[in-house]
């Protein structure tokens, strides 16, 4: 049972037997009220029945007015008295019934005695009246007697009655207490004790737990609250002990992490340490390549400035094949010097310092389209330039990667008799997307790869004049930008270059 | 809780083996002893119709047998020769078997009535008023009540025993005697005063004066057998108080069994049950009565050298007292 039940019953039980008691007692109280009233009015009858008797004696002693007179009044008294009493008991009542009779009778035969003491005709015969005296006198004794011990049974019924109804309420309370009580303190003991045995060994499994046991188990199956209390305290354990072992994996777990950021700030600080050799790499190397490209710009203005004297000085002399060998020298140093010249514009945009400002793009790309139209105005090329396109960049490095775009259009749309070149911008993935398109000659996709690395081509020089260096600096020059670059093209449908700043 | 419950539970159990073994010892297993009881067939006697009828004597270990007598004096006068152990009998009868110094006693009184005793006259023969007895010829049983109430009926009206002509009948030729008309009138009891109202019809004169006379209705028993049986007057008593409860909580079945036995009319007994109260006491009212008669009886003797017994010591209260306490009031015992 419960611990809550049987304190519920603990307390009910005890209110139920009070209120039980009390309504016992208080009809138990009534019924002997009842009785007591009783009782009363019987002993009242006693008295009357004693004083009757005693006017009685005194009369047939004395024949006197006194007792006469008083015989009458008590006898209406008790009349009355009997008139006023209802018993529940009905031998009781039929008791109290006979003395009523016994009573009529009695002042039947009073008055008869009376009347024959006191005749009508005082010369009747003496000793008739005498015999009728002794008669009446001997009838009204005998009367009340049984009078006197119908009332004294009577009484003792009405007495028993009051002791039977105290008994019957004594009896009852002891009952309700025996009854209730030795079963109610049997139930508060055994819970008392079961309290106390299950608190001593919930006690006793905490201390284990406190203790770090996590894997102690208090294990009561008692089915009551503190059984309940028994099963949580282990789940919470159990729970305990399971976020323990988490905590423990999290803190490994965590140490790990620590070791992995350590090596990857390990590995950072060499990459770093890395790209610093490289950038000091790059810079050297860059600083040896304009040198060596700086340096060979002389002695190439030589070979060419020479060649070109020896052709116009002793051209003469030379046959023709001499002097296509001469013009070849000349055309080879000058595509070095342009390649050199290239060499360094690359190298100057990946060293150039760069400033952010907000660039006209529109207006860049019609300044170049001007300056194609002009260097050959018998090309018959459409320009397509999107207004108002702007963005932030350094404006000279833009220029310059625009350049070498449109010039790349302009260049592999020459061998179409006409042409059409758009500068515009599209959106993808909402961020703004440059292109330049060409309707040229276009290029195979799979050589695309290819495109951006220096001196890469696809075609041959004698097709389209070039280095080679340009996609590579504009290449360079957006991803400065941080930006991206990309081509798509096919054979003799055109190519459009993307770039993103 | 389980184990309270069958502790509770067995407690319940052998409570009631206690109880059935307690009835047990009041019941069956009494050792049977057999008592001869002399019965006058009057509705008084209907408590030791009724025990014996519903088995309360056997109850009590008594085998009864009842022997039917036609007056209470006849009754008592079988306890006495020894026909019988108990035997029923107005105060009358006792009074007188006192006077004789016969060794009896009363063990109980079982009804009281002042409305048992009747002087029924024929109008035809000229009686309509009390004083209309005067000479004329009125049945009566010597050593009877009725013999006593005549008496007393007479005095009362200041009339002596030589103004009427009193004439011995037998109880059982009371009806006959006043419907032939032998006789004028008859002081007589019950059943006898109810069949002569209702043979006689309007020629029935009842006087019934009530105040004069309480007749009681007693069991008496030789003191010899009541002092070698004292177990079985209690026993018997018992048996006669059952009757008595019987009697107030069963009245139809009652009288039916009384009917059987009295050879009398359903609607005839009914018409007088409720006067006997069948109430078994033993009250001092019994020796001032039996007395009252004695003194009467010695008068009647004249020159009678015999002096009023004390009738105290023709009372055994011991039965009673031990059966049923508050029913005996009488002094001294």
């Amino acid at each position: 049972m419960r611990i809550n039940t049987r304190l519920k019953l603990a307390v009910s039980v005890p209110v139920f037997m009070s209120l039980f008691v009390g309504l016992a007692l208080f009809f138990s109280y009534q019924a002997m009220e009842k009785d007591w009233k009783n009782g009363s009015l019987v002993r009242r009858i006693r008295s009357s029945v004693t004083e009757l008797n005693t006017f009685v004696q005194s009369y047939i002693h004395y024949h006197e007015e006194r007792p006469k007179r008083q015989f009458l009044v008590e006898y209406d008294s008790m009349t009355q008295l009997i008139a006023g009493i209802r018993l529940r008991n009905p031998e009781q009542q039929r008791l109290l019934d006979k003395i009523g009779l016994n009573s009529e009778s009695m002042k039947d035969l009073f008055l008869r005695l009376v009347s024959n003491y006191e005749p009508s005709d005082p010369a009747g015969n003496a000793e008739l009246l005498a015999k009728a005296e002794e008669r009446l006198e001997g009838q009204l004794l005998i009367r009340s007697r049984d009078m006197d011990a119908d009332a004294s049974r009577l009484r003792s019924m009405v007495d028993d009655d009051i002791r039977r109804a105290q008994t019957r309420t004594f009896t009852l309370i002891l009952f309700v207490v025996l009854f209730t009580t030795i079963p109610l303190t049997i139930v508060l003991i055994r819970t008392m004790k079961s309290i106390t045995t299950s608190l001593s060994t919930l006690r006793k499994g905490t201390e284990v737990i406190g203790s770090g046991n996590l894997g102690h188990r208090i294990g009561m199956t008692t089915p009551d609250e503190l059984g309940d209390l028994s099963d949580a305290v282990d789940h919470m354990t159990e729970q305990l002990q399971a976020v323990t072992v988490s905590k423990d994996e999290l803190q490994q777990e965590v140490e790990e992490r620590k070791r992995a950021e350590e090596e990857i700030k390990k590995l950072n600080d060499d990459l770093k340490h890395h790209v610093t050799q490289l950038e000091e790499a790059n810079k050297e190397l860059e600083a040896f390549s304009y040198s060596v490209s700086h340096d060979l710009r002389s002695p190439l203005r030589s070979i060419d400035g020479f060649s070109q004297a020896l052709l116009e000085d002793y051209g003469g002399k030379l046959d023709g094949e001499g002097r296509d060998y001469l013009q070849r020298v000349r055309a080879g140093s000058q595509r070095m010097a342009q390649l050199i010249d290239d060499l360094l514009n690359l190298s100057r945009v990946a060293r150039s310092e760069m400033s952010r400002v907000p660039v006209d793009l529109s207006k860049i790309a019609k300044d170049i389209a001007n300056g194609l139209r002009k260097s050959d105005q018998e090309r018959n090329v459409e320009f397509v330039i999107s207004g108002g396109l702007t963005a932030q960049g350094d404006e000279r490095l833009l220029r310059a990667a625009m350049e070498n775009l449109f010039s790349n259009a302009w260049k592999f749309t020459s061998i179409h008799p006409r042409g059409r070149i758009e500068f515009g911008m599209a959106r993808r993935d909402g961020q703004p997307v440059y292109f330049i398109k060409d309707d040229g000659v276009g290029f195979d996709m799979t050589y695309v790869g290819k495109l951006f690395g220096p001196f890469q081509r696809l075609h041959s020089p004698g097709d389209f004049p070039g280095t080679g260096i340009g996609l590579a600096t504009v290449q360079r020059i957006i991803h400065r930008h941080g930006g991206r670059i990309w081509i798509e093209g096919a054979v003799e449908k055109g190519a459009t270059v993307y770039f993103t700043l | 809780m389980n184990k309270t419950m069958t502790v509770l539970l067995i407690a319940v159990v052998l409570s009631v083996n206690i109880g059935c073994n307690r009835k047990g010892e009041h019941g069956s297993t009494k050792q049977q002893e057999t008592v001869i009881i002399a019965v006058s067939p009057q509705p008084v006697s209907a408590p030791l119709y009724v025990a014996f009828e519903k088995g309360f004597f056997e109850r009590e270990g008594l085998r009864v047998t009842l022997q039917s007598y036609t007056s209470g004096k006849d009754a008592l006068n079988a306890v006495i020769g020894g026909k019988a152990h108990l035997g029923t009998a107005a105060e009358t009868p006792v009074m007188i078997a006192g006077l004789k110094g016969e060794k009896i006693y009363v063990i109980a009184t079982l009804a009281e009535s002042d409305k048992y005793m009747k002087i029924i006259a024929r109008k035809d023969r000229g009686i309509s008023i009390p004083a209309d007895l005067k000479g004329k010829k009125i049945g009566v049983s010597p050593g009877t009540n009725g013999e006593f109430y005549l008496h007393a009926y007479l005095t009362v009206n200041h009339l002596a025993k030589k103004d009427v002509q009193a004439v011995d009948v037998l109880p059982k030729d009371m009806v006959d005697a006043l419907v032939t008309g032998k006789v004028d009138a008859v002081s007589t009891w019950v059943p006898h005063t109810t069949t002569l109202q209702h043979k006689l019809g309007s020629n029935a004169l009842i006087i019934d004066d009530h105040g004069i006379y309480v007749m009681t209705w007693n069991v008496a028993a030789t003191q010899d057998f009541v002092k070698s049986h004292p177990a079985q007057i209690e026993n018997f008593l018992r048996a006669v108080l059952r009757a008595n409860k019987f009697i107030k909580e069963r009245p139809d079945e009652a009288r039916a069994i009384t009917a059987k036995h009295i050879g009398m009319d359903m609607p005839m007994l009914s018409e007088t049950w409720d006067l006997y109260g069948f109430n078994t006491v033993l009250n001092q009212s019994l020796i001032l009565s039996l007395e009252d008669q004695a003194r009467w009886m010695i008068k009647k003797e004249a020159g009678s050298a015999r002096r009023t017994p004390n009738f105290v010591d023709f009372v055994y209260a011991d039965g009673l007292k031990t059966v049923q306490p508050e029913a005996v009031r009488i002094s001294g015992k």
